[in-house]
């Protein structure tokens, strides 16, 4: 080889070493999107606001490594398992009614949830004013954003009373990193005030995926019921009655947690909605392929009979044949020994090691054939029409007593459609009434994530939670603190991490 | 067992044979005697003949014959002595007389961007040849350099066939930083893989522990560099050789003492199960079914799971090679094949490679030579790992087996559901659900060198390596039935295949990186110099695709992503890029070889950081001191060499994810990484959500890692060398993701905070002598290694029960301290109270607060995170031509946390230790073992199962890692094959442990992070090998 070559094939190398561009050393991720970029165009805001409703599925996925989201999506029927209505061996010391700051799942999936999605809707609040819109588009989507900021603080206010309470994104500023827990009441009225702005600015129609005045309405009727406001409670969900938006849905009770019901159905207020195979819930499997949760016997044995009458008392009551001759609505909502699931497979409980004897079947498809990653995409209702009307029943007879209103709204619901339950007796006193209402409440909203929270509401867990016998035997327990849920421990060494006294622990808990 | 001899070795064989020409010029015999230089005669000295195959091998008298030409250059070599030539000048007779090595002084060593005289050393380097380490049989040669090089400790995760989970770590811990803690890894000059190449194609090892000699790779070099070196030919004739090694591998350790029998695992658990108040029980009936003796074993048997799971296979390696040269052109190549099953049924590994080496001197003043290797492997392993496999393997109980009694090779689920729904079953996976990975990887690199002037050189090198990355984890549909099932029963279950469909996966990964540099070599008098400067340039890009259909298949023969059904069918693809851009230089002066100065430095700039944080220096200087160069050593006779040494130097650490300081909205959630902030409004069509899912630092900058080094090297009287070294490395600026309160709802920023400090000290010492005909070498290896977290802000507890805290180590043992058994209920009343409700026969732990109550804090410190020392010994010995290698390793003061099956009973079933049968009973106050329970059920489970001292083991152990007993066979019979030489082996590794660790291995990943008992067993292989050259 030739001197020349040499040096033409080394001086060739040196340049291709040396003449990288100026931008040889600035990389930028290659599928997000920088965020000076972003927040100019409707495109943007939709896509934010997609991100914040996205939360409402961020559920129990057995395919995550993480297995997290109990309580959340399609696994809320979780919340179930610390009352008298369901079982989770899953949960430890949890299920016997010992909570404790190191517990962990639901526990601290419960704190940590809301607060990404909080954090979601404050960016999205901070930014929103820098993308064109008229004004009314404009307040929709505050709106919007607003209602489901109030949705999780009422969530988290629920269980752990005072809150970290914040209308700013948290994080750049050494301030974020040492906030206190404000107040119940402040958090109540901030939420009120999201949830009214929220009323105010939605469209008024029925709901169709993004969130609307009636589901505002809806909520704002149940955080006055929590704080015992009746007059309020009461008004607000007669606002939503006469509005006229809403109706029970004639398909059938148990239409309403399957897909085919679920799209422009008229009482569902607010739910969570999937599409398979990109944001699917594992539904199906996760309440037929092992038996992680299980409804008990004392759900099932509060369900009447056809007649109206507890199974104590009504002669339509075959012990040997229980299923027999009752609200339609236990066949619906439990799977019984001897029914059908997995698309045709007869449930026997202890082939599964169900040892409670009961699987769920609201909101699953007994004709989808289950394996571990099967993927659901039925809706998970979080709102709707009967429970408005319970809920107005339950304020209205507080407020005033059984009147005709408070007799039509429970009838209405144990009357509905595919149920047929006859009416209440009539000349019930106010406390009768209220044990009805509680009762219709518990058969009603069964399994849908509600009882933990009447539970609370009524001060009935104290009494309930020690009297339920567990699967194993062993009686749950209640420690009275429990009414409102330690942090996490975790919470706790990091307020000292980073030296912020303000942020104690839910009293009880050290 | 499978044994599958290769037929294609015989017809090698015979090829070879046919084609190694015999035809020789004129030679005549020529006899000689080989000495050492006290006079005392050396046998099984290697004489071989330059540019020619012939060899001969010295006999127990030190006499040899060999056929040369009259002009022939006669090379003579022997273990631990300095090689000799003699050319031969028509002579007959040769009396040789040859010297003791000392202790290696001339060697050269692979440095950072060029070598360097081993006695010209200052920084702490130590070096291992490839010969060295292929003492021992390793598929991956990562293995191979446990306890070979001082400073460098290597554990081993686990013997799962090529997924050993090596963990390499230079002086200890250095960092807790997201940037990592392991060693950059060079080869032939560029940044690349050492566990690709094949062991046989390595020429040397070298590890550069402290800042003087790793400076020079500046931001990456903070927790040590390896530096890999692969072999270019040798100049002569071709040269053809093969080496064969077949290994019976079997686990190193097993449980031996699990309960398989079936009734008395029932009436145990119906015990465990009345003390952890759980209703499920087995009935007296079902329990009678096993315990007739005169019972259809059949249908009711003792099953072991174990032995259907663990099996004893058989290894093969094999490696043809090919070297030679001419006119200033010389080449290397080799081609390995490695066939490895593994001893847990289903999974294996396979590894194809190719190595090319080529150099070419073209003129006095340009040399250019590159090289090139290519690796195929195929890997199968259960989608979720080894461990989930063995641990699904110990819920089995021993009333059923794998498959159904019945004989319709249908898998069980279960035997008795209502009692006891155990794990998956691993056979039906290990037999139809294994993930098929197949990796085509290319490491690449050429170079030119131009002598400019002289002394000046001028070196311009460029390579790339490519990764590709193919795997399929397809899932398919396997029902598990009951042990009793009729051919009608519906299944009971399908079998848990992690999700359903198929995943395939394509990962790409280019990398390339050049330099060029500039060196200066000037002796002027009694004084050298040596300057080095260049610039270098690094660009990588990751690239990744996933196509996934998620529902069954409708049949599970066809595999690719087209025969599954399409509605269910997402994809996904990414990428990610990092660039750097350095420049270094180094100086080294010496005066008389005597006082030795070194300096370097590098300037690194890193696309991880933004423009303002971008560049970093990192110097270094270094010093040496040669006593015995020195006059007033002169009459120390038995002083060969003692040589002090000193450095101090700053390295870097910038290996965190790629984008840590731009803000940007992104689809993918943080809530769990497989989601998007996707959301279907309509239930029809799906719509895209971008937010911000984590915080960011824009002030980030690498970390700092400060390293003081002093040592020594000594010879005594050329038999005995000796090395020490002291250091004190401290890591500042940590990159680290703090945790940060939930209620801010994103993911930390990666900051620069804490700082971590290593101190410790390294120790070899080699001795060899000979004592009549025997001559033999031993040696060892000490290092200990102290960490210590010395700035980390408030304590951090994990769940992993560790703590971070400042002036400990970091990820300290954290944990309740297990103090007894409470022996009656007295007992429980006087002490302290417990959470879960304590009985008679439960655990008791210590008070440590003394508030007359146990809870978490209460919770203490418990030493041995990290081994206090890890130690080598080495032992050699060679007579006539039999020679003989023994390698012990050894870590002393490390403590394991073993947790769940195996070790805690019945967890998801899991049988319980023979230890339980000696449990605690209000009869039998056992102090040692609880009342039997059910792990997970109950207030006795809360109890027991709470994390205590009760679970951490001591995993000190010393092993016989390595036996090797070789012939090699005399020229005179070898010749007759067309061989110039033949030797075979036996080898066994991993033969005896001495540990107190209960039933595994207790050689695995250190305690921070795995808090279970099954661990994939490390392998015990009995080998057999040949090596032949042609």
């Amino acid at each position: 080889m030739q001197q020349h070559t040499i040096k033409y094939i080394a001086y060739s190398l040196l340049v291709l070493l040396c003449s990288c561009s100026k931008d040889f050393l600035n990389k930028n991720p290659t599928d997000q999107i920088p965020d000076r970029s972003f927040w100019k165009t409707q495109a943007d805001a939709d896509a934010g606001l997609t991100a914040i409703y996205s939360y409402l599925i961020q559920g129990y996925n057995y395919t995550s490594s993480t297995n997290t989201g109990q309580g959340w999506g399609s696994g809320t029927p979780y919340w179930e398992t610390l009352t008298d209505n369901a079982y989770s061996g899953a949960f430890g010391t949890i299920a016997t009614g010992a909570i404790e700051a190191t517990t962990g799942t639901i526990q601290s999936d419960a704190y940590n949830t809301p607060y990404k999605a909080i954090q979601a809707c404050n960016t999205f609040l901070a930014n929103i004013a820098n993308v064109p819109l008229d004004a009314a588009t404009m307040n929709r989507y505050i709106g919007e954003v607003r209602f489901i900021r109030g949705y999780y603080y009422f969530l988290l206010t629920q269980l752990y009373g005072d809150v970290v309470l914040s209308f700013r994104p948290l994080g750049k500023d050494s301030a974020s990193y040492r906030l206190p827990r404000t107040p119940k009441a402040v958090v109540i009225d901030s939420i009120l005030s999201d949830l009214n702005f929220a009323a105010a600015n939605l469209p008024n129609t029925a709901y169709v995926g993004h969130v609307v005045r009636g589901t505002a309405l809806g909520y704002i009727a149940k955080v006055y019921l929590t704080m015992r406001d009746w007059q309020d409670a009461a008004a607000t969900a007669n606002t939503i009655k006469t509005e006229n938006k809403f109706s029970l849905y004639t398909g059938g009770y148990r239409g309403l947690f399957l897909k085919p019901g679920q799209n422009g159905n008229p009482e569902i207020m607010f739910s969570g909605r999937y599409q398979v195979p990109n944001a699917y819930s594992p539904a199906d499997y996760l309440y037929t392929y092992s038996s992680s949760f299980q409804p008990v016997s004392y759900l099932v044995n509060d369900y009447e009979c056809t007649d109206g009458l507890p199974i104590t008392s009504s002669p339509l009551y075959d012990p040997n044949n229980p299923y027999q001759h009752r609200d339609p609505r236990l066949l619906a909502t439990v799977l019984v020994p001897g029914v059908l699931y997995k698309g045709g497979i007869p449930f026997v409980p202890a082939a599964l090691g169900a040892s409670a004897g009961f699987l769920n079947k609201k909101g699953v498809d007994s004709t989808r054939a289950t394996v571990i990653g099967t993927q659901s995409d039925q809706d998970w209702v979080y709102l709707r029409y009967a429970e408005v009307l319970l809920m107005y029943a339950e304020a209205q007879n507080e407020l005033a007593g059984p009147d005709s209103s408070v007799y039509n709204a429970v009838n209405a619901v144990r009357g509905r459609p595919g149920v047929n339950m006859p009416p209440l007796p009539a000349g019930l006193s106010q406390d009768s009434m209220r044990t009805r209402i509680r009762h219709e409440r518990r058969i009603e909203l069964a399994l849908e994530g509600q009882r933990y929270f009447d539970l609370k509401r009524w001060k009935l867990d104290r009494v309930i939670i020690p009297t339920i016998k567990d699967p194993s035997g062993a009686f749950r327990t209640f420690p009275l603190w429990d009414t409102l849920w330690p942090v996490p421990q975790s919470e706790i060494d990091l307020s000292k991490t980073y030296n912020n006294t303000a942020f104690k622990q839910t009293p009880g808990y050290n | 067992m499978k044994l599958n001899l290769p037929k294609g070795i015989l017809f090698l064989l015979l090829l070879v044979h046919v084609l190694t020409p015999r035809a020789q010029a004129q030679t005549t015999p020529v006899k000689g005697t080989v000495r050492n230089e006290k006079g005392e005669i050396v046998p099984g000295a290697t004489i071989t003949i330059k540019g020619r195959p012939t060899n001969a091998v010295t006999d127990q008298d030190g006499n040899f014959t060999i056929q040369a030409p009259p002009g022939a250059i006669l090379s003579i070599s022997a273990v631990g002595y300095a090689p000799f030539e003699q050319k031969l000048n028509g002579r007959t007779t040769l009396d040789v007389v040859l010297q003791l090595k000392a202790a290696e002084l001339s060697d050269v060593v692979v440095v950072g961007y060029g070598t360097q005289k081993k006695a010209d050393l200052t920084g702490a380097v130590v070096a291992v040849t490839g010969s060295e380490m292929n003492k021992r049989i390793a598929t991956d040669p990562t293995q191979l350099l446990q306890g070979k090089l001082p400073g460098l400790s290597l554990t081993q995760g686990s013997g799962e066939a090529g997924n050993e989970g090596l963990t390499l770590r230079v002086r200890g811990l250095g960092t807790n930083s997201s940037a990592g803690s392991s060693p950059l890894i060079i080869v032939d000059g560029l940044p690349g893989s050492l566990s690709a190449l094949d062991p046989q194609n390595i020429e040397s090892v070298t590890l550069l522990k402290d800042a003087a000699s790793a400076a020079i790779y500046g931001t990456r070099a903070a927790n040590g560099v390896i530096l890999v070196t692969t072999k270019t030919g040798s100049s002569g004739r071709l040269q053809l050789s093969y080496d064969y090694n077949i290994g019976i591998t079997r686990p190193s350790a097993l449980p031996d003492n699990l309960i398989y029998n079936s009734a008395q695992y029932m009436t145990l658990w119906d015990t465990a199960a009345a003390h952890s108040g759980y209703p499920n029980k087995f009935t007296q009936a079902q329990i009678d079914l096993y315990s007739n003796p005169g019972r259809d074993k059949h249908l009711y048997p003792d099953y072991n799971w174990l032995n259907a799971l663990m099996r004893t296979v058989v290894v093969q390696n094999h490696h043809l090679g090919i070297t030679g040269g001419r006119n200033g052109t010389t080449y290397n190549i080799g081609l390995g094949y490695v066939d490895q099953p593994d001893i847990m049924l289903g999974f294996s590994y396979k590894k194809y490679n190719l190595q090319i080496n080529l150099t070419s001197k073209i003129n006095d003043f340009v040399t250019f030579g590159g090289s090139l290797t290519m690796n195929y492997s195929k890997r199968l392993y259960a989608s979720r790992g080894s461990q989930d496999m063995f641990l699904s393997d110990l819920s089995q109980s021993p009333m059923y087996g794998p498959k159904l009694p019945d004989g319709s090779g249908r898998y069980v689920n279960s035997v008795f559901p209502s009692v006891q729904t155990p794990n998956k079953n691993p056979i039906a996976i290990a037999e139809n659900a294994l993930v098929n990975n197949n990796e085509y990887y290319i490491q690449s690199s050429l170079y030119l060198n131009v002598r400019l002037l002289k002394g000046l050189d001028w070196r311009t090198s460029g390579g790339f390596n490519f990764d590709y990355n193919k795997i399929y984890d397809f899932k398919p549909v396997i029902n598990q039935y009951n042990w009793f099932a009729g051919p009608n029963d519906a299944p009971e279950r399908t079998l848990d295949v992690n999700g359903q469909g198929e995943i395939v996966t394509d990962t790409t990964t280019i990398y390339p990186v050049g330099y060029t540099q500039l060196t200066y070599n000037k002796t002027i008098g009694d004084h050298s110099l040596k300057v080095l400067g260049g610039a270098q340039v690094e660009y990588n890009k990751g690239q990744i695709l996933v196509g996934t259909r998620n529902t069954p298949f409708a049949s599970n023969l066809a595999q690719e992503l087209n025969a599954g059904p399409a509605g269910s069918q997402v994809a996904n693809s990414t990428s990610s890029e990092w660039s750097l851009r350095s420049f270094y230089g180094r100086l080294n002066y010496d005066y008389e070889e005597k006082y030795l100065l070194e300096a370097n430095a590098r300037y690194d700039a890193s696309s991880r950081f933004p423009p303002g944080n971008r560049w970093g220096l990192f110097p270094s200087v270094s010093a040496g001191w040669v006593l015995t160069k020195e006059k007033f050593l002169d009459d120390v006779s038995w002083l060969t060499n003692l040589k002090l040494r000193g450095s101090w130097g700053r390295l870097g650490n910038q290996n965190i994810s790629n984008y840590p300081y731009q803000y940007t909205y992104t689809s993918t959630n943080s809530y769990n990484g497989n989601t998007q902030y996707a959301y279907s409004f309509s239930g029809n069509t799906l719509n895209t959500g971008l937010a911000q899912n984590g915080l960011k630092n824009p002030g980030i900058k690498w970390e700092t890692t400060r390293v003081i080094d002093i040592g020594a090297d000594i010879t005594l009287l050329n038999k005995l060398s000796l090395s020490v070294d002291w250091y004190n490395k401290l890591t500042y600026d940590i990159l680290y993701q703090p945790n940060i309160p939930g209620y801010i709802g994103l993911t930390p920023a990666t900051v620069n905070n804490g700082k971590m400090r290593n101190t410790g000290v390294e120790a070899s010492v080699q001795y060899s002598d000979n004592i009549g005909q025997v001559r033999y070498s031993v040696g060892g290896n000490i290092q200990a290694n102290k960490n210590t977290l010395v700035k980390f802000g408030a304590p951090q507890i994990t769940s992993n029960n560790t703590i971070n805290i400042e002036g400990q180590p970091f990820g300290s043992f954290y944990m309740l301290q297990w103090v007894g058994i409470y022996q009656s209920a007295e007992d429980v009343q006087k002490s302290p109270n417990q959470m879960s409700n304590p009985q008679p026969g439960y655990m008791k732990f210590k008070d440590v607060d003394g508030n007359d109550s146990v809870n978490a804090n209460d919770r203490v410190i418990v030493p041995g995170v990290f081994p206090k020392f890890e130690y080598s010994f080495n032992a050699s010995a060679s007579w006539k031509n039999f020679d003989l290698v023994v390698f012990l390793y050894g870590s002393y003061g490390q403590k394991q946390y073993a947790s769940g099956w195996g070790i805690q009973p019945f967890n998801q079933g899991s049988p319980p230790t023979k230890d339980w049968l000696n449990a605690w009973t209000p009869q039998n106050h056992s102090t040692t073992m609880p009342l039997i329970y059910i792990t997970g059920q109950g207030n006795a489970s809360s109890n027991i199962s709470t994390a205590s001292t009760y679970y951490l083991k001591d995993a000190s152990f010393l092993r016989i890692k390595n036996v090797q007993f070789g012939y090699t066979f005399p020229t005179a019979i070898v010749k007759h094959l067309a061989m110039s030489s033949l030797r075979i082996y036996f080898a066994g590794d991993n033969l005896l442990t001495f540990t107190k660790f209960p039933g595994l291995d207790p050689e695995r990943a250190l305690g921070n992070g795995n808090v279970r008992f099954v661990v994939h067993p490390q392998n015990q292989v009995f080998s057999f090998g040949v090596k032949a050259v042609f």
